[in-house]
């Protein structure tokens, strides 16, 4: 049976591991003098700063994700501000993977603080997964002792999320056949992850009010609230199926940044960062040796307007030169209709590029005219160097008008590169 | 301004130009068609500010000569939803008015000044010579479907004319492929080549006549004039040195498969068919004088193997192409056979007629897919 398919195995068990506050708990990790204080990962310390990760102390004032510094200030005026360092969040991120990788090889990460372990062809290795979980949290607290985790376990991977979010910080909740009403009857609909404000207006549309009658509902019920298969998919979730343990491969890469007032002021910092923009997707597409044949652009005003566009390449395409060529062009024929003297104005407030529908590198055919063998072998052999070397140890000419326009932000979705590119450990 | 005209001879008319109107125009009056009347004959334009089409027709009981403008799409509209009739147009150049009555009816629109209208190129210091309408559609026919879509490389985006004196090649690649084609029964005055864009090619081919009526052809540093009796057209040639494409075609593939050309189509639309989506890859696999043809997906578990007989004479060699591109390239041919000189299977391959018609010489070169075989 393929790993995309609806399983409904009733020996299954999975095993899901949250890490609490990640980022928050990650500084207070490094610097001890944090610990125990309200503090607030930012991109920047100035008051409209927004809070990426405020710590378990902060939480308990009010604050949240996403609120804005002065904001957060009103409900707890002692919240530190604490300047994010992605690049060390990857480095506990792989230090937690090889702990859960030691135990379950087949342990994926499903975001920067979060894990999922199949645990079904190792019950009779693990009689109690139970005490299991208490390991894992052992070892990771021998390892980083200020963080901690809540585990679920659960049937599906879906429940055992469900599970980590029914005791935090420090849970360990295991979400069975028998006991789940119980831990059903405590929850709200949006407590439910997937579920918010929209999908609880649906469901309640239909007369399903609460996570218990969204359980006991039939799969045509649910079809119809949701309109279609989402619906079947939700009837299988919460019955004890799996359907979220598929691994889908890349169908596209983006990535974009916030400017900064200081960016907005300069039109040659924002084209390096279009440049350096280019080049992280160069290093991702090198990395899962592939080539694209599509890019898209899309550049966002301060005005909630915005402009985008989309070009396909006939031949694909790989490298950060050959990427911002095709960039460059379009947005010149756009400011040259438009009579536009920029796009890049000092209202613009973001921008970023997608990159899709690869090709991988060996199927890629050479043309009749460029023969760009030579730079596609370069182009690997640079980044080899990179990663044994260190990132700064080799450039491309090409990309150094001002490399530090780009500050390093985390995504907190797709882990996939943190595997494979080395330097993004690199401080 | 006044004339009478028929619905359908005026829409058929209008239809030969229309193509060249943009559907995203910064000038409205780039979406408007040009009337110009004198005496009995009625002269139709259109413009991109690139290409420019003109065609005539004969009007009836016109009355006083003049200029407008028209807008296209409301009148293309309203001829397609007219039957076959007589229809009156009554144009007021000063206040700009057109009204259009037939026996069903009274219809008004609004037009736009003639003078804004853009102004065709001067075609001086131009170097003329003639074609049949036909062959200029043949060439085009066989070499349009290589030119490429790539706006970073301009060059590609058209077909390459280049004269000698005693024929006419056409050239045009995508940096996959490449087309050759060679008119023989061709002179021109001097030697030299020239890249036309796609659109004003795939508008004469469209709208020439399939016949032999002659062609009055002049191009100069910027434009390339085509001419008939009732048709022009004027287009801006493409800025930009095409690649030296003679090159890259190999000059020594010494292995030669002979094959009906209709089968091996045939087979290869079937075997593309279980390709993979994204590579499109069939391998032809030659053993003496068989040659099976098998393309898979692995992620979907798809295999398609075929084995047709075939002439060869070389070394037995496994070489991988784009099954889809090579389809184009083999139904842009004729005859019943086509050869395939092969050299390497990472080298291109050069496809040509076996039948070649005395005037006319077709040369297809393609690259292979280099892996996965």
């Amino acid at each position: 049976m393929g790993s995309n398919t609806i399983r409904n195995n009733p020996n299954a068990l999975f095993m899901y591991v949250d890490m609490n506050s990640y980022f928050a708990s990650c500084e207070q990790q490094d610097f001890k003098e944090l610990r125990g204080k309200p503090i607030g990962v930012c991109a920047g310390n100035h008051a409209s700063a927004a809070i990426i990760a405020p710590s378990i102390e902060a939480k308990k004032y009010g604050v949240k994700t996403g609120m804005r510094l002065n904001d957060a200030r009103l409900i707890c005026p002692l919240i530190k501000p604490v300047n994010g360092r992605p690049y060390r969040y990857r480095q506990i991120h792989v230090d937690i993977m090889n702990i859960l990788k030691s135990y379950c090889p087949e342990a994926r990460a499903r975001s920067i603080d979060e894990a999922v372990l199949d645990l079904t062809a190792y019950r009779w290795v693990y009689p109690d997964a139970k005490e299991l979980a208490r390991f894992i949290k052992e070892d990771i607290k021998a390892k980083h002792d200020f963080l901690t985790c809540s585990i679920g376990i659960a049937p599906n991977s879906y429940l055992s999320k469900i599970g980590t979010e029914l005791q935090k910080p420090d849970g360990l909740i295991e979400i069975t056949r028998e006991n789940i009403d119980e831990h059903f009857a405590r929850l709200e609909l949006t407590d439910l992850t997937g579920i918010a404000k929209a999908n609880e207006r649906r469901l309640k549309l239909i007369g399903i009010n609460n996570p218990i009658e969204m359980r006991q509902a039939s799969p045509a019920l649910l079809r119809k609230a949701f309109g279609g298969i989402v619906g079947h998919y939700w009837y299988c979730r919460l019955n004890f199926m799996e359907i979220d343990g598929y691994e889908n491969p890349y169908r596209s890469m983006s990535t974009g940044r916030t400017l900064s007032r200081n960016q907005r002021e300069s039109k040659e910092k924002m084209q390096s960062l279009l440049i350096s923009l280019c080049t992280r997707l160069e290093q991702r597409l090198v990395k899962q040796k592939v080539f694209c044949k599509e890019v898209s652009f899309y550049i966002r005003y301060k005005d909630f307007t915005s402009w985008d566009f989309n070009v396909k390449f006939t031949t694909p395409v790989q490298d950060a030169l050959d990427i911002r060529k095709y960039v460059e062009h379009k947005i010149h024929e756009f400011e040259n209709l438009n009579c536009l003297p920029t796009i890049f104005t000092n209202k613009t407030q973001h921008f970023g590029l997608v990159v899709k529908n690869f090709i991988e590198a060996k199927y890629v055919s050479y043309t009749l005219f460029e023969n760009k063998m030579k730079q596609d072998k370069l182009r690997m052999v640079l980044y080899d160097i990179k990663d044994r070397f260190g990132r700064d140890k080799v450039r491309k000419a090409t990309e150094i008008i001002s490399p530090g326009e780009m500050v390093d932000a985390i995504g907190f979705g797709s882990v996939k590169d943190v595997q494979t590119n080395n330097y993004l450990l690199e401080e | 301004m006044r004339f009478i005209v028929t619905s359908t001879s005026l829409l058929k008319s209008l239809q030969h130009i229309s193509g060249v109107i943009s559907s995203n125009t910064v000038l409205s009056v780039l979406e408007d068609f040009l009337f110009e009347l004198q005496g009995n004959t009625l002269t139709l334009t259109a413009s991109d500010l690139e290409t420019m089409m003109r065609v005539k027709m004969e009007v009836n009981e016109a009355n006083g000569d003049g200029r407008i403008c028209i807008p296209s799409k409301i009148l293309m509209e309203y001829l397609k939803n007219l039957p076959e009739q007589p229809m009156t147009f009554n144009i007021n150049e000063q206040d700009l008015s057109i009204e259009m009555s037939s026996s069903v009816g009274k219809y008004k629109i609004g037009g736009e000044k003639a003078d804004d209208f853009p102004k065709e190129p001067a075609p001086s210091d131009t170097t003329n010579f003639t074609m049949s309408s036909i062959a200029l559609i043949e060439s085009i026919n066989k070499t349009l479907f290589a030119v490429s879509n790539d706006s970073l490389r301009p060059a590609m985006t058209g077909v390459y004319f280049e004269m000698n004196e005693n024929s006419l090649t056409f050239v045009a690649t995508d940096a996959h492929r490449l087309v050759q084609f060679q008119r023989k029964d061709v002179s021109c005055p001097t030697t030299g080549g020239f890249v036309v864009p796609k659109k004003p090619l795939q508008q004469l081919k469209g709208t020439l006549p399939s016949d032999d009526s002659q062609l009055e052809l002049s191009y100069n540093n910027s434009h390339l004039f085509v001419s008939n009796n009732h048709l022009s057209l004027s287009c801006r040639l493409i800025d930009a040195r095409f690649p030296d494409y003679k090159a890259v075609i190999p000059i020594d593939n010494p292995y030669k498969l002979t094959i009906n050309r209709a089968d091996f189509m045939s087979a290869l639309r079937r075997v593309g068919i279980f390709a993979n989506k994204t590579t499109n890859q069939v391998v032809l696999d030659i053993n003496g004088n068989s040659l099976q043809l098998s393309a898979q997906d692995i992620d979907f578990s798809y295999e398609g193997k075929e084995s047709l007989s075939c002439q060869y004479n070389g070394e037995d060699m496994k070489i991988a192409f784009n099954s889809k591109l090579m389809v184009e390239m083999v139904n842009n041919m004729q005859g019943s056979e086509l050869q395939l000189d092969l050299s390497t299977p990472t080298r291109a391959g050069i496809f040509r007629q076996v039948e070649q018609d005395e005037n006319e010489d077709v040369l297809m070169l393609l690259m292979p897919l280099m892996v996965g075989i």
